[in-house]
């Protein structure tokens, strides 16, 4: 797990405190900014690895924030909240500039989770489209993996899980990060139908003897290892 | 047609009574007239018995019977004829004839010597020792009138007859147009459409009056719905974040304590709470979908492929839980839609029959694209619902009580059919003989969209 520089922008003294004490318990480093103007001073004067950036703040709302960042060249990662939750909403949230979107209330998992995520992603990757982890070698233009050399043949969704675990190597993803990035999915079906395609991804990947590279986080989602 | 054929029976019969008043009508004319012709006749004989036999009837038979025999002698014309009969029935003066008459005054037909028969009245008196004294007068006047009205009763008939059931058809037709305006209106409110209003063509007719009123009462329903709806999804709104500082509270008795009896039953009070989210958040959902600005984002989606995704997401699920998933083999369709929306309509329908269900069970997925529209069906093969409770499932938090203990919060049916009719398509539930099947029926013109958009669209 990575420790970061997060600034949150919440003007919700108790969202301020759980945001801040779940971040400190995974060891990042936090600094709060109450609105708007105060935010935009900060991301003025110094780095962050990301923002958590309320939408609804006084004043200059978080989505005005969110534009003069990208008007000023900012590209840290943004994880908006919003205690609206609707598709609209969410598809202006993403199409402003935002990394990702949450809708309050969430669990700290998910917020951990996808903080990692707009971290990880915003990082410089190579041009190429092989990516490894471990013993997993995937081609991510030919939808083809390899472990230790020999061909994995999965089917797409399958293909598609696997990838956003490697992506995310060693760090928790959670099961409604990955019905967004998998499926799409803007809700959260009932059936554990993420968990029902892991139990597939996972038999197709071990042949005998072979540890599994994908560990079951509980209550919250899955983990692949880049080291067994 | 029934309507139709209603109408046209209607027409009829209007016409018929109608024409029945009319003839009503003509006959107490006729009547009257007839009985006050006769009068005038009456009148004329009873002036002739004073001048037969006094005030009184006191003369004898041989003053009687002198003086017919100088009227008769007297008159050229045969207005008025007599005969006078004596105590054996013998004819002893006048010369008209006459079938029977009874005493008094009575319809009869008589001929003179010299003439023809003419109907007339007869007045028969009856003298002293049986004599009898009868006095006939011919009833020109009716005779030519009462024909004359009789032709004019038959026009009359006709006339009305013809003119009633063109009027009431004509009229009927009218009412019919208006009806059907205000009956599609109705059916179009039925259906959910709350924006309906009942035809009104400024008229200011009794129809007009009955529209307006009618219509200021579903402005106010309307209103009261439009109230109700806000109300709920503003409770929804805003008792997610206390809920949500209560998730916090939570984690944080989670963070300090070391108790494993604690921590679960933290873990169950979480639980509790993100049940409610769900709620929250699908009544949230439905009042976005109602308020149709989803609308503005729709694009052609290919049905067929939408479906074969869902089916192979949600197969193992499905499998793992001890049911099967088919789809049978989709036509290709395309309809104008929101892809997301159409996506959870089909997961909740496919969740909903496997909820539903005992292991074993069988749900099979189905595209059809016919003259009614293009058709989406989750059957199954489970208990289905009985007839009387299909259109109660539909409504929000109702749950029969067979399902009442597997989990779910009686909002998925409620969706599907929020999402439906933002696709102005229609839910119905049906008999799969045996189990459930939902239908999901769009417009027949819905799938005449360009095929080659949507395939990029669709993946």
């Amino acid at each position: 797990m990575v420790t970061l520089d997060l600034l949150v922008v919440d003007d919700d003294s108790a969202l301020q405190t759980y945001i801040s004490d779940s971040a400190q318990v995974a060891g990042h480093q936090v600094t709060v900014a109450s609105n708007g103007a105060e935010a935009l001073g900060l991301l003025a004067e110094r780095r962050f690895d990301a923002v958590v950036l309320d939408r609804m703040l006084p004043g200059l709302d978080g989505l005005s924030v969110l534009r003069q960042m990208r008007a000023d060249a900012c590209t840290t990662p943004v994880l908006m909240l919003t205690a609206l939750g609707q598709l609209d909403d969410r598809i202006e949230g993403l199409t402003a500039g935002a990394d990702d979107y949450l809708v309050k209330p969430f669990a700290r998992e998910e917020l951990q989770a996808r903080l990692q995520a707009i971290v990880r992603r915003s990082l410089p990757t190579g041009p190429s489209s092989i990516v490894t982890a471990g013993e997993l070698e995937l081609d991510l233009l030919r939808h083809r993996v390899n472990r230790n050399g020999r061909a994995v043949p999965l089917q797409r969704r399958e293909f598609g899980l696997l990838a956003e675990l490697v992506r995310n190597c060693d760090q928790v993803v959670t099961r409604a990060m990955l019905l967004e990035t998998v499926w799409g999915y803007t809700f959260e079906p009932q059936t554990n139908i993420v968990d029902s395609h892991i139990s597939r991804l996972r038999t197709k990947l071990s042949i005998v003897d072979e540890a599994d590279p994908i560990v079951t986080i509980r209550g919250t989602g899955y983990m692949l290892r880049g080291t067994l | 047609m029934i309507g139709a054929l209603r109408l046209r029976s209607i027409g009829a019969a209007y016409g018929l009574l109608f024409a029945l008043v009319a003839t009503a009508m003509a006959a107490s004319v006729y009547v009257v007239a007839q009985h006050d012709l006769a009068g005038i006749v009456d009148a004329r004989l009873e002036r002739q018995r004073i001048a037969m036999l006094g005030p009184s009837n006191a003369r004898d038979l041989s003053s009687i019977r002198a003086r017919i025999e100088e009227r008769e002698a007297a008159r050229s014309i045969s207005e008025v004829g007599h005969a006078l009969f004596d105590g054996e029935g013998r004819r002893i003066a006048g010369t008209v004839l006459t079938g029977p008459v009874p005493d008094g005054y009575s319809n009869t037909v008589f001929r003179e010597a010299s003439s023809n028969r003419s109907e007339g009245r007869a007045l028969a008196i009856p003298l002293a020792h049986g004599a009898r004294l009868v006095i006939v007068a011919e009833s020109e006047l009716a005779e030519d009138f009462l024909p004359i009205l009789m032709r004019m009763f038959v026009w009359m008939f006709g006339f009305s007859l013809v003119a009633g059931v063109v009027t009431s058809l004509a009229l009927s037709r009218a009412v019919a147009a208006r009806m059907r305006g205000m009956r599609q209106a109705a059916e179009a409110i039925i259906a959910g459409d709350l924006s309906k209003r009942m035809p009104v063509d400024g008229s200011g007719s009794a129809f007009d009056e009955q529209a307006r009123t009618l219509n200021r009462m579903l402005d106010r329903i309307g209103a009261l719905m439009a109230n109700v709806k806000q109300v709920s999804s503003d409770i929804a709104h805003d008792l997610r974040t206390p809920l949500a500082r209560v998730m916090q509270l939570l984690d944080s008795i989670a963070d300090v304590s070391e108790q494993r009896d604690t921590l679960d039953r933290v873990r169950q009070a979480r639980l509790e709470c993100q049940q409610l989210l769900r709620i929250f958040a699908a009544l949230l959902r439905i009042s976005e979908i109602e308020a149709g600005a989803r609308r503005a984002e729709f694009r052609a989606v290919r049905l067929d492929l939408l479906l074969t995704e869902i089916v192979d997401t949600f197969q193992p699920a499905i499998e793992d839980d001890g049911r099967s998933i088919v789809l049978s083999p989709a036509p290709s369709v395309v309809v104008p839609g929101d892809r997301d929306l159409l996506t959870q309509l089909m997961v909740n329908l496919i969740e909903n029959a496997a909820r539903h269900t005992q292991p074993g069970a069988r749900i099979t997925i189905a595209l059809a694209n016919d003259e009614a529209g293009p058709a989406l069906t989750v059957s199954d093969d489970g208990p289905g619902i009985p007839r009387a409770r299909r259109s109660e499932v539909m409504r929000r938090f109702v749950r029969l009580e067979a399902s009442r203990t597997r989990p779910g919060n009686g909002l998925g049916l409620a969706l599907v059919e929020a999402i439906a009719r933002l696709h102005d398509a229609t839910v119905t539930l049906e008999d799969a003989q045996p189990g459930l099947r939902v239908r999901v029926g769009f417009e027949p013109g819905a799938a005449s969209v360009d095929h080659r958009n949507a395939e990029a669209f669709a993946i």
